[in-house]
């Protein structure tokens, strides 16, 4: 058994280094970080800039969950574009390894791209406004918070195409939930705080850590409703 | 004719596509939500007098707020007709592209890509017109007795859905354009619907520059109606700005086609 998860998890390593879009979105990723943090530690506080260097950090977040969202959908996504479904099932017929196998390797991707991105940032935030590493560091437990609510993000597209393992409406669907629906229900008061891209806004946020923890709690939530539904698809349908 | 032939052609291959119904469904299920959700809100704050929590419970202003929305499904409409043609078919298919069915089949690429441009716009609209009365019934069976009507003789009806739905077309012409250029839908969807939620990169660029406001999204934003004192101050006027955008699209579908005319399928 664990001769083959393991077989299974160095095959998806391999998979995933190999798939050009997802290096690509990596890449990009730290870029537009780079540039994002630069642009916005340039506002000027009157024009809604960010008052402190920990503030631009944060306010790239929002957008650098697009990235998260397209490193969760293609692996499974690719895989269902063509044939490479079947080749995987034949080499591991074992199918909940393959999901565990899967799950494992794209959350660590989720978390290095997270971090690479929140890094970039920072770094670019400091560069932008003069300032030394020294006032990120009082930051650090937000920052980290950041990391792991992008990363949740990944995992929760990767859960979400499992169900539905086609690109364009797995897209559609994480895109709305993350970044259309939250304000148009902001209005519905703290029924809101129920959605995973408010409950990581404030995994992000400089907040107690008891509403981090219900934060975290949130999003694992609809992590694991919607990835055991969509493990369960994966189990039992055909390939 | 050759024209005509493209255009069913198009039209029949855009009907048979799910995602293109998804994009429908998107804007019309998506937009009539949100307007339940406004109407009934406004309605309770009314009643508990406290109205200044969501404004004016008028039928227009709740119906028209969720506009910005159908904007989703008309990136997904105008992507998909192009980047489907792109998407390689199962193995046991024969493992081919639909582009090349298509070229074979319509050999004048120009009219291939205008046959396209008239299914987005075709598309779009018909998504608006089953959109917007539907808002606009829900808001005022949802508001009930605290609805406000609009002042009889008073057009805001007429013009801030037809702004709208010219909104929606020249995103959906503007997606086509890029995904004729991109040949994936990957690019301009998440760089469409993005940049139309409140995690926009062009609202964060006007903060930096007043260019930005000449960017398609920035420039057509105002061809929704909304008051001056909820949108973001400056940028173009109404028909200036929807005038840019369309320029916009005019460009983008023009670089598409020439993209299209000259490369390999």
């Amino acid at each position: 058994m664990w001769y083959g998860f393991r077989h299974a998890l160095v095959a998806e390593c391999s998979k995933l280094w190999t798939l050009p879009a997802a290096r690509l979105t990596v890449v990009a990723a730290v870029l537009v970080a780079g540039l994002l943090g630069a642009a916005l530690a340039s506002l000027p506080v009157a024009d809604g800039g960010p008052a402190t260097a920990g503030d631009a950090v944060r306010q790239t977040v929002p957008y650098l969950q697009a990235a998260a969202i397209l490193l969760g959908l293609l692996p499974i996504a690719q895989e269902y574009s063509g044939r490479q479904i079947s080749t995987t099932l034949v080499t591991q017929p074992q199918r909940g390894v393959v999901v565990v196998a899967k799950t494992v390797v794209i959350a660590a991707a989720g978390l290095l791209a997270a971090a690479l991105s929140v890094m970039t940032t920072s770094v670019a935030v400091l560069l932008a406004r003069g300032e030394g590493a020294e006032v990120l560091v009082e930051e650090s437990r937000s920052l980290v918070g950041a990391v792991v609510g992008l990363a949740l993000i990944t995992l929760l597209s990767h859960a979400l195409v499992l169900l539905l393992p086609r690109f364009v409406p797995g897209l559609v669907i994480m895109v709305c939930l993350v970044f259309l629906i939250p304000p148009v229900v902001a209005g519905l008061g703290d029924l809101s705080r129920w959605l995973p891209s408010v409950a990581v806004a404030e995994l992000s946020a400089s907040g107690v850590a008891a509403d981090t923890l219900t934060a975290a709690g949130i999003v694992f939530g609809w992590i694991a409703v919607v990835g055991a539904i969509g493990g369960w698809r994966f189990l039992r349908a055909d390939a | 004719m050759r024209l005509l032939r493209a255009l069913a052609v198009e039209f029949g291959k855009a009907a048979t596509l799910p995602a293109v119904w998804i994009g429908v469904a998107v804007t019309v299920l998506g937009t009539a939500a949100v307007t339940l959700l406004n109407a009934v809100q406004t309605a309770r704050a009314v009643r508990a007098g406290t109205p200044e929590r969501y404004g004016t419970p008028s039928i227009s202003e709740t119906a028209y707020a969720a506009a910005p929305l159908g904007t989703v499904g008309a990136v997904v409409i105008g992507v998909v007709v192009v980047s489907s043609e792109y998407a390689a078919n199962s193995p046991d298919a024969g493992g081919g592209r639909q582009i090349a069915t298509s070229c074979l089949a319509v050999p004048m690429r120009l009219h291939a890509v205008v046959a396209k441009a008239v299914v987005v716009l075709v598309f779009v609209l018909g998504t608006a017109l089953l959109a917007f009365p539907a808002c606009l019934g829900i808001s005022r069976l949802a508001l009930g007795d605290v609805a406000v009507l609009e002042p009889p003789g008073s057009s805001a009806l007429f013009t801030r859905a037809l702004g709208s739905a010219v909104y929606w077309t020249l995103m959906g012409l503007l997606a086509t354009g890029i995904s004729l250029v991109c040949r994936s839908g990957v690019v301009p969807l998440i760089v469409l619907i993005v940049n139309s939620s409140v995690v926009s990169v062009s609202l964060l660029l006007t903060n930096l520059t007043p260019l930005a406001h000449w960017l398609p999204d920035m420039a057509g934003r105002n061809l929704f109606g909304f008051d001056a004192d909820s949108v973001v101050p400056g940028g173009l006027d109404v028909v200036p700005g929807g005038v840019v955008m369309a320029a916009w699209s005019v460009v983008a579908l023009v670089a598409g086609a020439i993209a299209f005319l000259r490369r390999d399928a």
